[in-house]
């Protein structure tokens, strides 16, 4: 084979580029063996030293947890601290004998003795949790004979803690051991077995925010295992405690909201900010209290909570999905103006029935309603209006207005297992009966809000934020905004318009006015959320439930002129929406709004914090009493467009 | 097969012979060392090391005996066979947790990424080598891209980071050998740097605007200018992208990677012992199987990963110095031959070994002193390695080979 490439002329490039590589080879080997003569030649005795007498132990220094607090600066979750006794993995030390010293010292089977210690022998760091949460004897027992034990040591540990018990423990969520699975995926960002992890709620949202980082420390030992003084060569490094999160939440109407709702089986209260998007309130109960899952719970107590028909573990404000009853009048009553379908003073005749092909429909009224026009229709909640506008609009255009209202599509609220609800369009009837197989009557139920259309409780908080800011709605989101451990500014959830209503102006302002005559007008079926001093606008709702008792539905918003709050009630088979979920929205309102009783009406008392903040909390911020403190959020801090999602560790 | 003339006996490299056996034996003696137990017994793995180096000398033996023609000849099915072996192993091999490294058969473990970084070694070459092949045109290096790529991503899959790493590193100083301009080669890196570089966009857009008018005032082919920006934008577009598709898992593992310091704090205790054990071996040594720090510390790789701690410690800064050298001394001296051959194959194949071999050495020797994160590699010849030993040795044969035949076009 004959190829010109190393023809003599290029021979001199060839050569050339052997000395380039070659030179490159050798400046390589010579900053090696310069590290070699660092370590061996300048520091070899320290390390002769250290390999001869002692050893380096490395030491875990665990960041505590971040704190978070609701936006008064209440306290919902914080650290406990907490002793237990440890063990060290050692060479040439009588793991026998130190077995034996230790199961007589503190009372443990020798079995168990054992098997920690063949524990900790599998471990990076070579030590394991002997006894957690020790108490003071067992730490003096061990502390008095500290020279018999080496590789024993106590350590001062954090266990999280919920002073609120099971407040708002669906948003919140809860932390308990890293599982197996999880650390598969996680161990690349230094977890270890025996780390916690949020989760649930925002302790699982903003984990990575609320973790910090763990610290490590290296120490020259001797051979009984006590420090004698830090090793300076190794990566040491300090614990960086993780960041406060400080939500939007409002423990005063949460409490109000919970209280409410235990009267009950089951329901949920979303309150959202509609200004901001911000979730004053997000109560779902049944609840468990999370300090009894942070120690780790038995299977047994585990199916028996997760089997039960109660479902504790649903968060029913944003993961259960009910008929919106009709509060979804509203937007049936809004396609109707949007599309032309019906004129704001247009009549029907309410006789208390509708015939529709060979169906009747009732009216809840079995009397009637008389002559009824679109305010009448809302205010008293005519179903037989709103049969007819269904019929003149159709599935498709009455659900075309309902998708772009946002149902049917998750809010974006900063809890992961958010449902979308179901949008039930022609293509999904086509689906799910098969095409031509189902009614066009199935538009009569869904325009008073029943059927197969389902709803979270925030999406009908949403929708009403909607309304009343005549479109925008703002992503809810229960964080508000993030601190470091020492107080200072780190971001400011952005607020951020996640879509609108597709309604015109006039329309929208028509329904808020409807709200208001609902709550405020003699013959509307909202009487009982009433709040005397402020104008309130909402929207009841009864929504038919084949299983059983009907579902209570009631949204309102306060005050009516200006809006601070959103509510959406829901109690699962309460009965009548006016008459059960009115008043617990109400109850909502007054605790929001600082009133503390019905008797000072008139007077708006500021609300004094009652709740002692435990040691160690962050001030979330100089907490203006009453009426301040709910109306930050106009006053934008001063990182208020860093947006939280971009935040990472630094 | 050519019958051994006068020329060639005088052409062959006798240095090369001796230290790579030297470096063998020292290997054996070291794990020794690190396999004592203090009882006199020898440990099975010495002598299984023992008999890979003996395989390895029939390696070698064969290597000298193959002439660079066959070789170039069978490269692309050398290729082949690497890549299905390499989509084998995903399917059937074994590893530690959880990775699929290796194919077991019975006793014996055989590692099919050693043999691939051959198999791209010699195809590369018969590629760079080719008169058809015009290196100052960025559209003619796509291919040897993508010969490196292909098996990179596979063993990306397995995943084994650090021997996908060498293929990069091979790459660039045969590419530097062929003949390709160091400016090309920087340009080559270019969609590469964009995809990092655009998790932060005004970052990417000052690089893409400066890449852009870089290539506009360049004297190059219009359609190289449009191939290196457009797949430069292209990547950096879709780095976003296909980062939001990753699982979270692999996104922390690419978040771990690039940033080594979360790893020091599993394997900082590993990297200590390592520096005490090296440090401690000061000047001459503690002697050989007299370290301490080997038996008494907590150090799992011993007699693979971190067999230079067990060197430096018992043979100190000299030993260290000694054993550095003789790697080097095969190095320069492979380079060396590289510029004399004739064959610009056989040139290029020279370089691709010698690159190899001198990148395993170095990111193992430096992963020890904690000068790099840790990867996972074996130190060529010196650690414990049966099918690592056996090819690395025949690679040397070959190049025995190739200079006894330099005369040879």
């Amino acid at each position: 084979m004959l190829l010109a490439g190393n023809a003599s002329d290029t021979h001199g490039v060839s050569r050339q580029r052997s000395r380039i590589l070659r030179l490159a080879a050798v400046a390589i080997c010579l900053i090696m063996i310069s590290r070699l003569g660092w370590l061996q030649l300048l520091r070899g005795q320290f390390y002769r030293g250290l390999s001869e007498n002692n050893y380096v132990q490395g030491f875990l220094m665990p960041a505590p947890r971040g704190l978070i607090l609701d936006r008064n600066g209440e306290i919902l979750a914080y650290n406990r601290t907490s002793l237990s006794i440890t063990l060290t993995r050692m060479k040439r030390r009588d793991d026998a004998a130190l077995t034996y010293r230790l199961s007589e010292l503190l009372d443990l089977e020798t079995g168990f003795v054992t098997q920690k210690l063949e524990e900790a022998s599998g471990r990076f760091y070579g030590n394991v949790v002997l006894i957690k949460d020790a108490n003071l004897e067992q730490v003096s027992r061990v502390e008095e004979r500290r020279s018999e034990l080496p590789g024993v040591k106590v350590e001062v540990t954090a266990v999280r803690r919920y002073p609120m018990g099971s407040l708002a423990s669906h948003a919140i969520g809860y932390v308990a051991e890293i599982s197996d699975d999880e650390l598969i995926d996680r161990a690349p960002l230094g977890y270890r077995s025996g780390n916690v992890v949020g989760k649930t709620g925002v302790e699982n949202r903003y984990e990575f925010m609320l973790r910090g980082r763990d610290g490590a420390e290296y120490w020259v030992c001797d051979a009984l295992g006590r420090e004698l003084y830090p090793f300076q060569d190794g990566p040491s490094r300090a614990a960086r405690p993780g960041s406060n999160l400080i939500l939007n939440l409002d423990a005063p109407a949460q409490i109000a909201a919970e209280e409410a709702l235990s009267r009950y089986d089951g329901g949920a209260i979303v309150a959202i900010d509609p200004r901001s998007g911000g979730v004053l309130v997000l109560a779902s109960l049944p609840a468990l209290d999370p300090n009894n899952l942070v120690d780790g719970i038995s299977n047994e107590e585990w199916a028996s909570i997760s089997t039960s028909p109660f479902h504790p573990l649903l968060n029913r404000a944003i993961q259960a999905t009910y008929p919106p009853g009709s509060p979804f009048k509203l937007i049936t009553a809004a396609a109707g103006l949007e599309s032309r379908r019906i004129g704001r003073d247009e009549t029907v005749t309410c006789i208390g029935a509708f015939k529709y092909g060979i169906r009747t429909f009732r009216c809840w009224k079995h009397e009637g309603h008389g002559v009824v026009n679109m305010m009448k229709g809302i205010v008293e909640s005519c179903d037989v209006y709103f049969y007819q506008l269904g019929v003149r609009l159709g599935v498709a255009q009455l659900m075309d207005w309902t998708g772009r209202s946002g149902i049917g599509h998750r809010t974006g609220i900063d809890i992961a297992g958010e449902a979308a609800g179901n949008l039930p369009t022609p293509a999904w009837y086509d689906r799910a009966y098969g095409k031509r197989k189902w009614s066009r009557g199935v538009v009569l139920n869904l325009a008073i809000g029943q059927g197969e259309l389902l709803v979270t409780p925030l999406q009908m908080a949403c929708m009403v934020c909607g309304i009343v800011n005549n479109g925008p709605v703002y992503a809810p989101h229960v964080l508000k905004r993030i601190e470091t451990y020492s107080g200072r500014m780190i971001g400011t959830v952005k607020e951020s318009v996640s879509y609108e209503l597709p309604f015109s102006h006039s329309t929208l302002s028509f329904l808020k006015q409807a709200m208001v005559n609902v709550v405020e007008a003699p013959n509307g079926t909202g009487k009982l959320a009433r709040v005397p001093g402020i104008e309130v606008g909402g929207k009841t709702g009864t929504a038919q439930n084949p299983h059983g008792e009907d579902h209570a539905w009631f949204v309102c918003f306060a005050p009516a002129d200006d809006p601070e709050i959103v509510v959406a009630v829901l109690i699962e088979h309460g009965g009548g929406g006016g008459a059960i979920a009115a008043p617990i929205a109400r109850e909502v309102l007054k605790a929001y709004l600082r009133f503390d009783s019905l008797e000072q009406e008139e007077t708006l008392e500021p609300h004094v914090l009652e709740h002692e903040e435990p040691g160690g909390a962050t001030p979330a911020e100089a907490t203006p009493e009453g009426e301040g403190a709910r109306t930050d959020a106009d006053h934008p801090l001063p990182n208020a467009d860093s947006d939280v999602r971009g935040i990472r560790e630094e | 097969m050519q019958i051994l003339n006068r020329r060639q006996l005088r052409d062959f490299d006798y240095g090369i012979l001796f230290v790579t056996l030297a470096i063998a034996v020292i290997g054996i003696l070291m794990i020794h060392s690190a396999t004592f137990e203090g009882d006199g017994i020898t440990s099975t793995l010495v002598k299984k090391q023992v008999v890979w180096a003996l395989a390895g000398l029939l390696a070698m033996g064969i290597g000298i005996l193959i002439s660079q023609d066959t070789l170039e000849g069978l490269a692309p099915f050398l290729y082949g066979i690497a890549l299905i072996l390499l989509a084998a192993v995903l399917i059937i091999g074994v590893g530690k947790m959880g990775e699929r490294r290796w194919f077991e058969f019975g006793p014996m473990r055989l590692q099919p990424s050693e043999l691939a970084k051959y198999a791209v070694i010699v195809v590369l070459a018969r590629y760079l080598a080719s008169r058809k092949t015009n290196l100052n045109r960025p559209i003619h290096l796509l291919l040897p891209l993508i010969i490196v790529l292909v098996p990179t991503a596979l063993i990306l899959r397995e995943p084994d980071l650090g021997t996908s790493i060498i293929f990069v590193l091979i790459l660039l100083p045969m590419l530097f050998w062929a003949g390709v301009k160091p400016i090309y080669l920087l340009l080559l890196a270019a969609p590469v740097i964009s995809m990092i570089i655009a998790f932060n966009w005004i970052a990417w857009a000052i690089f893409v605007a400066l890449l852009g008018g870089g290539l506009y005032t360049s004297r190059m082919f219009i359609s190289d200018k449009l191939l290196i920006f457009l797949t430069s934008v292209a990547m950096g577009r879709m780095s976003p992208f296909l980062w939001n598709h990753l699982k979270d898992y692999q996104q922390h593992r690419v978040l771990a990677f690039l940033n080594p310091e979360k790893y020091r704090f599993s394997t900082g205790y590993q990297l200590i012992q390592s520096k005490i054990a090296i440090g401690s071996g000061s000047v001459f040594g503690k002697g050989f199987l007299n370290g301490t720090q080997k038996n008494y510390a907590f150090l799992p790789e011993q007699h693979t990963d971190f067999i230079f701690s067990v060197l430096a410690e018992e043979f100190g800064f000299f030993g260290c110095v000694v054993v550095i050298g003789l790697y080097l001394y095969i190095i320069t001296r492979m380079l060396k031959l590289a510029g004399l051959v004739r064959n610009r194959f056989a040139g290029l194949v020279i370089v691709g070994i010698a690159s190899a071999l001198f990148v395993q050495m170095a990111v193992n020797i430096s992963v020890t002193l904690g000068l790099s994160p840790v990867t996972g590699m074996t130190l060529p010849l010196l650690s414990y390695g049966g099918s690592s030993l056996l090819v690395t040795m025949g690679s040397i044969g070959i190049v025995l080979g190739m200079s006894m035949r330099r005369m040879e076009y």
